[in-house]
């Protein structure tokens, strides 16, 4: 029985040193290789460059640094991604979480769900609008706390707010994010509207010294701006 | 009278890669490789015009972290160490090719060695940014500046002081460091978001470049298109970069630099010879590396293995004929416009500087025979914004459209699946950074310290290079590390700041590792407005 299990000892620690050794073993292999091609990475259709490009040492693998998931503040933040996709996160601190269920209680909470209001504001007050002029809604997965939302919709101003549905239906809003604009995705058909320029014209005027040469008006710096 | 005008435009931003720690740092090396390839043969091309007196102008963007990077003591020592290893190695492939068919590519890289080395050296006693500012000096470029880390500033505007923050310690930086203050930015990655323009001109920037669609695309149809610039409607200049002009010279397929004559990237010695020969002069943990020794041409669509040797006669003779044809297009290009228009047209074509002569080694030689060509000819004129807005000081105001120079033209590559989770940290920093500048008017001592700190540490955070190279999947680890890294230590910072247990040795040792900005402001990320939209609802 003994030796048996001096075997299986033993065994165990041929397996260790073969596991520990392998990867010197195979960077040693490597390294004396006599001739290899650097890898060429894919190139993209359009452009040449590529940022510059060490290679990887594995080095930088080793103790991560910590940095917290959550900071105990509430928030839902939205960003524009292109002009169809916006991108939200958020987080519920634990004493939005804890007012929550103390005004409808534990089994509010686990009952109702997670959802996303994106309400579309476009040409509304600047100021925080309580409501659009449509929302649509995003069911969320439980323990989500971020999302890709697909709006669609280029040159609209939207906002957003993180609720929770209760079985009734009753939607209790949690948070509210900031406003964004999608931006144009071609050319903006504001044809008539183009001599904007003229305006810049106007400001000028309160400067303009009359019976001066336009020569002395260019050498003039920031004409344009005073 | 020239009938159109030419503004090439070059960025040149690296991300700050000093490692004081130790000098194994690969990443350390995307530095001196710029500094050999790209940024030392443009200043010696410049400067070898400007001394023959060919005139021109030329629009130079260099990033704060570039900046000081060139301008540190330590990589500046590094450097010259490291260009004498590669002259050691440049002498010895001189003897070991001899006779054979890379002789010639050997003795071109020996003597570009030995010049860079004068360059650095001899001439400018290790400092690049004092013949910089030389040549702005002189009437040759105009330096413009960029963001301080080169942070993505769309996606930083849900808290302004953080914008802010990123702008005013870029332009004092410029300002210190070149002489004077810059009147227009690159904005990193041609990232524009309306509203950012009004904080441009809170700090005197009078212009900012935008990918064509920024400014086709703006709110109202621009009249001249992107052949002339537009005012955003708080007076900062938006200039639009032509399709034409840049894809002719970045495009991998239609442009020159995909050329058969001109030098392979992907054949290196440092891959290529016998392990024993090159092991001092790679990685010394053995990593095969781009010592920066090429001696194959591109050939055709081949094999790697089917490179042929590097001419380097032919490969000059094509930059010439490539330099000819840009200009012979630009010509034809401004003519057509210049029917259309009522005022001569404009070609903005900015590039990535490490293009030319990182990507595209003959790149600065084909700038050299562009430069002397249109010197000559009377149909183009070479212009920087400025010149071009003291010359046409009404243009056409309208709100450019958000966008960057990225992929797909909007956020997404700052922004996707595989980053978009570095944003709730860069936002929270931002907004904590902005308390604390809140809470502490003035401070002294160890607290003061503290505090400049925290806003490094934000600020290399913010730098877009991490979110870019987390995105392209090459790289990811060391992204992932300077992103969490710089994080984590403000995170530390924040938390011993705000309760009151600075931890002197703590301070010390990332003002060492993280020296960036020796006199950044942390009141930069103070409350201007009294209403501002926080991150935090």
């Amino acid at each position: 029985m003994d030796s048996v299990w001096l075997w299986l000892l033993g065994s165990v620690i041929v397996i260790a040193l073969i596991v520990f050794m392998l990867p010197s073993l195979r960077k040693h292999t490597l390294a004396s290789k006599k001739s290899e091609l650097p890898p060429k990475p894919k190139r993209s259709i359009e452009e040449m460059a590529e940022e510059i490009c060490p290679v990887p040492s594995s080095k930088w693998r080793q103790d991560e640094p910590f940095i917290p998931h959550h900071y105990g503040v509430s928030r839902l933040v939205v960003l524009v991604k292109d002009p169809y996709w916006l991108y939200a996160y958020w987080e519920v601190s634990l004493d939005k979480q804890k007012d929550f269920i103390k005004r409808y209680g534990q089994e509010a909470w686990h009952n109702s769900r997670q959802i996303l209001r994106i309400y579309d504001v476009t040409g509304l007050d600047n100021q925080r609008t309580l409501t659009g002029h449509s929302f649509q809604e995003i069911y969320l997965d439980p323990f989500a706390d971020n999302w890709f939302i697909h709006v669609g919709q280029p040159e609209r101003s939207f906002f957003l707010e993180l609720g929770r549905l209760l079985p009734d239906g009753t939607y209790i809003n949690l948070l509210t994010s900031n406003r964004v604009c999608t931006p144009r995705d071609t050319i903006s058909p504001r044809m008539e509207e183009q001599w904007m320029w003229i305006e810049g014209i106007y400001r000028n005027f309160g400067n303009m010294r009359y019976g001066t040469s336009s020569a002395t008006l260019a050498g003039t710096e920031e004409g344009y701006k005073q | 009278m020239a009938k159109g005008y030419l503004a090439l435009v070059l960025h040149a931003h690296l991300p700050y890669v000093r490692h004081p720690e130790s000098e194994k740092f690969l990443e350390e090396r995307w530095f001196y490789e710029a500094l050999t390839e790209t940024y030392i043969p443009m200043i010696d091309v410049f400067d070898r015009l400007a001394w023959e007196q060919v005139p021109f102008r030329l629009t130079f963007s260099i990033s704060p972290p570039l900046l000081t990077m060139l301008s540190d003591p330590l990589l500046q020592d590094r450097y010259v160490r490291h260009l004498e290893k590669l002259l050691e190695l440049a002498y010895k492939e001189e003897a070991r090719t001899y006779g054979g068919p890379f002789h010639q590519a050997a003795l071109l890289y020996k003597e570009k060695f030995q010049r860079a080395y004068e360059i650095f050296v001899t001439r400018y006693q290790r400092n690049l940014v004092q013949a910089l500012s030389r040549l702005q000096r002189l009437g040759y470029l105009e330096i413009t500046t960029c963001a301080a880390t080169h942070g993505f500033l769309p996606l930083m505007m849900t808290n302004k002081q953080a914008v802010r923050a990123q702008l005013e310690t870029a332009v004092n930086l410029h300002e210190q460091q070149i002489g004077s203050k810059p009147r227009g930015i690159w904005l990193p990655e041609c990232g524009y978001i309306p509203g950012l323009d009004e904080i441009l001109s809170e700090y005197g920037l009078k212009f900012f470049f935008t990918d064509s669609h920024g400014v086709m695309y703006a709110d109202h149809r621009p009249r001249f298109g992107v052949f002339a610039p537009i005012y955003t409607p708080s007076g900062v200049a938006a200039f639009g970069r032509d399709t034409e002009s840049s894809k002719q010279v970045w495009s991998a397929d239609e442009g020159y630099p995909g050329d058969g004559d001109y030098r392979e990237f992907y054949r290196d010695i440092g891959y290529d010879l016998d392990y024993e020969y090159i092991k001092d002069y790679i990685h010394p943990d053995g990593i095969r590396i781009h010592t920066g020794l090429k001696y194959h041409r591109i050939t055709g669509r081949v094999d790697l293995s089917e490179k042929q040797p590097y001419q380097p006669e032919w490969a000059s003779h094509k930059a010439n004929i490539h330099a000819a044809n840009f200009m012979f297009d630009r010509e034809k290009q401004i003519e057509y416009l210049a029917n259309l228009m009522e005022r001569p047209p404009l070609i903005v074509a900015p590039y990535d500087a490490e293009l030319f002569g990182h990507w595209w080694f003959e790149g600065p030689m084909w700038l050299e025979f562009f430069i002397r060509k249109v010197a000559t000819n009377n149909k183009i004129e070479l212009i920087t914004p400025s010149d071009y807005l003291n010359l046409h000081q009404h243009n056409q105001m309208t709100r450019p459209c958000q966008s960057t120079w990225g992929n797909a033209g909007y956020n997404e590559v700052w922004l996707n699946e595989k980053n978009h989770w570095i944003y709730r940290h860069l936002h929270m920093a931002a907004d904590r950074m902005n308390e604390l500048a809140d809470l502490f008017p003035t401070a002294d001592g160890n607290l003061r310290r503290a505090l400049k700190q925290a806003g490094r540490e934000l600020l290399l955070a913010q730098s877009s290079d991490w979110a870019f190279i987390i995105s392209t999947d090459t790289m990811v680890s060391y992204a992932l590390k300077r992103t969490k890294e710089h994080l984590a230590n403000f995170v530390r910072l924040y938390d011993d700041i705000k309760y009151c247990h600075i931890d002197e040795a703590f301070v010390s040792q990332l003002e060492w590792q993280n020296n960036i900005f020796p006199d950044i402001d942390y009141r930069s990320w103070r409350t201007r407005e009294s209403e501002q939209e926080r991150a935090i609802s």
